[in-house]
């Protein structure tokens, strides 16, 4: 009979790569979620009347356990006013950014962009240079 | 048991019981193929909640028991989409969660009170959260200077 440490030690490896990255975007957007409403004054009922849904759904919803797709994701985007999951640009990766010498400006240029785009946010070391 | 930079976990042993209720969930759960994934995930966020999150109320599904004023909640599985894996836990503060029992609930059934299989870990959890609360105010159970770790003798039970 495996002992008590035995199994805590298994189980806890039972959790593989895959399973510790569902966890993390699970709790993530639990977070989330949590966080766009405190900050907005909405509770679970008026979520649930936003949604148009009974609020025992949208608790349900809240608690991870309603199967939450991407149809649903975009119906709670609407209804926070907020995107719940923000998805980069798919060349993000190869965007640079461009430091305008006259206006001291910074833009954002992709591979696949012709035109710089003008980006709101300014680093602070951009803006000592 | 198990100690994360975040969040503590502790379980509780019935006296004459060969193992912990947590350890007894484990071994009953993994007897199964069939739950390798529920138990993979469960225990991917009590690894997640102990590294980089706490153990934040709203990440439990509640399973409080209010006609026996028991506060217990349960780690959900399967997280999205619906789940039958209970594990029921206590939790005493974002660092601090006792894990108990569970079981996989029946297709079907609604309450947990209603399954044959989840029902008799349910109930004993909201006892459990109950006795946890009263051995706080007999000071059978305190809390280190940082409120990060439960005190207790270890060789005292618990009066359930």
């Amino acid at each position: 009979m495996s002992t008590n440490e035995e199994l805590y030690q298994q189980a806890m490896e039972s959790a593989t790569p895959d399973h510790l990255e569902f966890a993390d975007l699970r709790l993530a957007i639990t977070d989330r979620v949590y966080g766009i409403m405190e900050r907005e004054g909405i509770n679970q009922k008026v979520l649930a009347q936003r949604l148009g849904k009974q609020e025992s759904e949208v608790s349900r919803w809240l608690n991870g356990l309603h199967n939450l797709t991407l149809r649903n994701i975009a119906r709670l985007n609407v209804a926070l006013g907020h995107k719940v999951v923000v998805v980069p640009p798919a060349d993000m990766h190869r965007t640079f950014f461009v430091l305008d010498a006259g206006t001291n400006d910074l833009y954002r240029r992709g591979p696949k962009t012709t035109k710089p785009v003008r980006v709101e946010m300014v680093p602070e070391e951009a803006k000592a240079a | 048991m198990y100690d994360f930079a975040l969040v503590k976990y502790y379980t509780v042993q019935l006296t004459g019981r060969p193992r912990t209720e947590f350890a007894d969930f484990l071994d009953r759960m993994r007897s199964d193929p069939h739950n390798s994934r529920d138990l993979g995930e469960l225990m991917a966020q009590i690894q997640q909640m102990g590294h980089k999150y706490e153990a934040h109320l709203r990440y439990f599904r509640d399973e409080r028991d209010l006609a026996h004023r028991g506060d217990a909640m349960a780690i959900p599985t399967q997280a999205f989409s619906r789940s039958r894996m209970r594990l029921y836990c206590q939790v005493l503060s974002p660092k601090v969660v006792v894990l108990f029992n569970g079981d996989v609930k029946t297709k079907g059934i609604n309450a947990a009170q209603d399954c044959p299989k989840v029902s008799p870990h349910f109930a004993l959890a909201n006892r459990l959260t109950v006795a946890i609360h009263q051995a706080f105010e007999e000071e059978q159970l305190g809390w280190n200077s940082a409120c990060d770790a439960l005190t207790f003798d270890p060789n005292t039970p618990i009066p359930l």
